[in-house]
């Protein structure tokens, strides 16, 4: 059988609608299995536009089949009395499960009773699944109408669900289900019938609605690129995928016309052209084959109007309004040079309990040294003066009226002064990277001051007692701490992080002493617990590595980002390459850890190994081997090639399993004992830094 | 672009407008006589929002936002400038419809503009109230803030209500083409020359903007703004909801004033905000307890009447035994902090 469920509403919002039905054909999906409405065979489908939700399932069955379930009763100890006969806890549980008591059966230590479950009609089942998927939605945000309680995106106005062309009764706050859908709310308003799913798509075509978003999406990048180009041959719309799936969530059909601007425009910054173009008015920038901005853009229209030169002329007004506002901003941002913003700053609350931008600009010059100190990397004079005009943009008029270009501003500016590119790259690249998907600065001074920024976030939210919590994230904190680590792993930066988290809790301590609106935690724990959400995020980025891996890796103790990552690949690239030697590694590590651990905890403790002690051959062959193997180990380490460590610590092997096969390391003689704890202590030393090889599993 | 249909001048635009929505069974009021930044501000929507009682009405706001005053020399920028306010309570379930028929009685329509209602959020922290829908767009400019009221001073908003506010100066601009709202016609002299949008409000826009940007007395606003608030709780204290609510209005106002001459510092922003916040909040409850005590006499149900009523009353009888309750919880910490405080002194003069 199949259904079709199709919910109309008044316009919701773009970003809503795609999630939406996903989530719908979820949970429809979930139910239909759950209640053994359908098997494999199901097929679901999916629409969304601004003014319906829509879902089809085919492959339902006719209807649930019988099964028989089996409830566990009580103890058989428990269900008999002495005189055999049933006790009150038998009689009882099988009136609950409605079986007569002779028909409880035994299963192991208890008694169960088989109870039949009828199956159930779909067509019965339906409604009350469908009003409950339909009632439970979740938005982002919703909202009540009228005098209805129901909350949705926006007012409901129809539902239409039919099974197998048959009409399926639910009832949603004001709305009663029928089986009529209706067409584009200005090109077809009318009622038809709701099709079956395998004509949804073509039959709401024909009412001039395309409900089928990725068939929408097309459609809407086909006008766009032909409107481009009645500009002039060659050009094109500018890409920008984020603005075409808003585009798409906007219409139900799609209807591009070009407009052109004034040229003399083009002296704007090409981010400021675009921003004001895409931002408010959803416009699609027009580039030439050469990426170079045309003076003219690309709207999208959910109607085809009678003449559109009246639309055009009404696009072009509202943006040569817009466009004269950011000529204006641009004009008098760059009567101010960024230096001397940066004493305004001071006026500006970065954030409650965290001071002014000017204490945070502070904190970042000394981070962003502190950094340079540690890594050797960057030129320092452009860092320090980078960092010291990295929020200075904030203070432009052009940055208050579009956030997003907040860097992208700070580097036009500065290098319209004069500025080095060094330090104007990096007042943009600082914020790299934005996203998952964003790239990573070119330039060191970029990437440091991005470090010391996204620390000095961290330290500071966490501080105040801001950390996420489930999906909430209000601060973007998982999003800085995996920035700051893509950061430093895909820039090779070596530092001490947990040294760098203490050291910017210092720079909040210090400026505390100063200035008590400054209310970051002065607890050490502060550091600790940071430095464990880090190495969350850390396994996060690490998804693709066996967990075991990552786990042993991470508990060596190292706190450079860079090297845990090399140790990591190492470890997994040998045990990949050569599996039997690294599971004799691996395998003596873990012996080897054991022994010293259950040493430790009856109060022993290793000392130095003597030579002269050491009396059975397999005992002197070991230490023999080992001091070969040392040095060589030691040099590889040094030179981070673990691989080569790996093969040198192979080579222990005969004399490893030679130790443990003709050697009894608790002896009875206490020196002896002692000293083969020893030993052991001088091997386990060797590979510790490699792995804490007790976290792997076999 | 103009339309064979369209209001040739700035009062005919007003006045299809309280044409159409008198004959769709609305009252036709007037904008409040104090100073307002929005329609929503006006008691007519912001208190008849509230509790349970229908209410349809309309009227012009002329809404003063002093930050906004660029002395007459911006195409866009007023001091004040003018909304239509549509108020629909509850919310009918054919309201964007409705919507879309003001439009066409004012020239605009799908057949000739691209119409589309854009997804947006409506919140005024000031009021202590928020509700969703769109800005419509036509022909990619916003012409009109839809919003499903969702709550005011903290209250939610049962029935729903939707507001309609009409940018009417962008509108009209449209309307007549003209790129500088000064340059429109408000309305023609008998003798054929237009009067027009700078012959009425030029002046005043250039007046206001050196009264906000640079005469204003600081001084006196705050001043101003501590009295009104004063005022307005002393007059809430006496069950007087709407005249403590025009005081409210007032520091609004003053606060307004300071915000644009500068005189108010990032951090003591929030602090005033929230002050107004408060008062709002509390005329809010005032008002709706007024409409309870008189049993809301325009809801026709009266049976559903004597459940709001009692609804009202309980929902504030638990808020002031929670507010009683917390009192005491509070006492009584500081009562046990002041005992070892004591404890300790004593045990420090025994120690002497």
């Amino acid at each position: 059988m199949e259904l079709v469920l199709e919910i109309g509403t008044e316009e919701i919002p773009a970003s809503f609608q795609q999630p939406t039905v996903a989530h719908l054909s979820e949970q429809l999906a979930k139910e239909l299995r759950g209640a053994r409405l359908a098997d494999e065979s199901l097929a679901l489908n999916t629409f969304a536009t601004p003014r319906r939700l829509a879902v089809t399932a085919r492959g339902l069955l006719e209807r649930s089949p019988d099964v028989k379930k089996r409830v566990q009763g009580p103890p058989i100890k428990a269900a008999f009395g002495a005189d055999g006969k049933p006790t009150p806890a038998a009689i009882g549980f099988a009136k609950k499960v409605g079986v007569a008591v002779e028909a409880l059966v035994p299963e192991g230590d208890r008694l169960v009773a088989e109870q039949e479950e009828k199956g159930q009609a779909t067509r019965d089942a339906l409604p009350q699944i469908l009003a409950r998927l339909v009632a439970q939605l979740p938005f982002k945000k919703s909202m009540r109408w009228g005098d209805e309680s129901e909350a949705f995106a926006r007012p409901v106005h129809w539902i239409a669900a039919a099974l197998d062309g048959e009409a399926l009764k639910l009832r949603y706050a004001d709305v009663e289900s029928g089986t009529t859908s209706r067409g584009h709310r200005f090109h077809d308003n009318t009622e038809f019938a709701l099709p079956l799913a395998a004509d949804y798509v073509k039959t709401l075509r024909g009412h001039r609605v395309l409900a089928d978003w990725e068939e929408r999406k097309r459609a809407v990048l086909a006008e766009v690129t032909r409107a481009a180009a009645e500009f002039a041959p060659g050009a094109e719309p500018r890409p920008d995928g984020e603005l075409l799936e808003t585009v798409t969530g906007l219409v139900e059909e799609p209807h591009a016309v070009l407009g052109r601007f004034e040229s003399h425009f083009l002296e704007l910054p090409p981010e400021v052209l675009v921003s004001e173009m895409r931002g408010h008015q959803k416009y699609f920038a027009v580039q030439d084959a050469t990426g170079k901005l045309l003076p003219a853009f690309v709207a999208v229209s959910n109607t085809k109007v009678n003449n559109p030169a009246v639309s055009r002329s009404g696009y072009e007004r509202v943006l040569r309004a817009r466009l004269s506002d950011g000529r204006f901003f641009f004009d008098e941002d760059r009567k101010v040079k960024l230096a001397s913003r940066v004493e305004r700053l001071g006026r500006i609350t970065f954030f409650n309990g965290l001071g002014t931008q000017l204490q945070r600009i502070a904190r970042l010059k000394q981070m962003a040294g502190w950094l340079h100190a540690q890594t050797g990397r960057a030129d320092s004079a452009s860092l320090l003066e980078a960092a010291e005009l990295s929020k200075a943009d904030l203070t432009c008029g052009m940055v208050s009226e579009f956030p997003e270009l907040q860097g992208t501003m700070g580097k036009v500016y500065a290098l319209h002064e004069g500025l080095p590119a060094r330090v104007a790259e990096a007042l943009f690249e600082h914020w790299l990277p934005r996203g998952a998907e964003d790239k990573l600065p070119e330039g060191d001074e970029g990437a440091l001051l991005g470090i010391a920024d996204r620390l000095d976030q961290l330290v500071g939210f966490f501080g105040l007692g801001h950390e996420p919590s489930g999906t909430a994230d209000p601060y973007g904190l998982r999003r800085a701490a995996i920035g700051l680590l893509r950061l430093v792993m895909g820039k090779s930066l070596r530092f001490d992080l947990r040294a760098a988290l203490s050291e910017a809790q210092a720079r909040f301590v210090a400026q505390s002493a100063q200035d008590a609106a400054i209310r970051v935690s002065q607890k050490p724990e502060l550091i600790e617990k940071i430095w464990q959400f880090l190495l969350g995020r850390l396994e996060s980025l690490w998804k693709d590595r066996a967990p075991d891996a990552i786990a042993a890796v991470l508990h060596t103790g190292v706190r450079d980002v860079v090297s845990l990552s090399l140790r990591l690949a190492a470890l997994c690239e040998v045990r990949a390459s050569h599996p039997e030697q690294f599971a004799a590694i691996a395998g003596a590590a873990k012996r080897i850890g054991n022994i010293l651990e259950q040493a430790r905890s009856k109060g022993l403790v290793a000392m130095a190994f003597k030579r002269e002690l050491a009396l059975a051959p397999a005992e002197q062959q070991l230490h023999a081997a080992l001091g070969q193997a040392r040095d060589r180990v030691q040099q590889a380490l040094a030179r981070e090639a673990w691989p080569q460590a790996y093969g040198v610590l192979a080579e222990l092997r005969p004399a490893v399993d030679g130790f443990f096969d003709d050697v009894m390391v608790m002896d009875p003689i206490v020196e002896q004992r002692d000293n083969r704890l020893a030993l052991l202590r001088e091997l386990h030393e060797l590979l510790t830094p490699l792995a804490d090889f007790a976290r792997l599993q076999a | 672009m103009p339309n064979a249909n369209a209001p040739k001048d700035f009062q005919t635009l007003l006045l299809r407008l309280q044409e159409y929505w008198a004959a769709r069974g609305c009252a036709l009021l007037q904008g409040y006589d104090l100073e307002v930044g929005a329609g929503t501000m006006n008691p007519q929507t912001f208190l008849r929002v509230l509790g349970p009682e229908p209410w349809n009405v309309a009227y012009v706001e002329p809404s003063r936002r002093p930050a906004d005053g660029r002395y007459g020399e911006n195409p866009n920028r007023l001091f004040q400038h003018h909304q239509y306010q549509v108020i629909l309570k509850p919310s009918p379930k054919n309201v964007q419809e409705l919507y879309l028929g003001s439009l066409a009685a004012i020239g605009i329509t799908s057949a000739d503009h691209d119409l589309r209602f854009v997804e947006d959020d409506w919140e005024s922290p000031t009021l202590g109230a928020w509700g969703l829908g769109w800005e419509v767009w036509c022909d990619g400019m916003e012409v009109t803030q839809f919003t499903y009221f969702q709550q005011a001073g903290g209250f939610a908003c049962r029935p729903v209500a939707a507001e309609l506010t009409y940018g009417l100066e962008r509108i009209a601009m449209y309307l007549q083409g003209v790129d500088n709202v000064f340059d429109l016609v408000w309305t023609t002299r008998p003798d054929g020359v237009p009067l027009t949008y700078r012959e009425v409000f030029h002046q005043n826009e250039v007046e206001q903007s050196r009264y906000s940007f640079q005469q204003s007395d600081a001084a006196l606003l705050f001043k101003l703004f501590d009295s009104y608030e004063g005022e307005c709780k002393r007059l809430l204290a006496l069950n007087a909801a709407l005249p403590a609510y025009d005081y409210c209005l007032k520091c609004s106002h003053s606060f307004n004033l300071l915000d644009a001459r500068g005189a108010i510092s990032v951090s003591e922003r929030q602090g005033y905000i929230l002050r107004v916040r408060a008062l709002a909040a509390e005329c809010a409850r005032g008002y709706l307890l007024a409409r309870a005590r008189l049993g809301f006499p325009m809801l026709k149900d009266r049976a559903r009447a004597e459940l709001e009523v009692k609804a009202t009353f309980d929902a504030e009888t638990k808020r002031v035994e929670e507010i009683a309750e917390k009192e005491k919880q509070k006492a009584a910490r500081a009562e046990k902090a002041e005992k070892k405080s004591a404890t300790a002194a004593a045990t420090k003069e025994g120690a002497a």
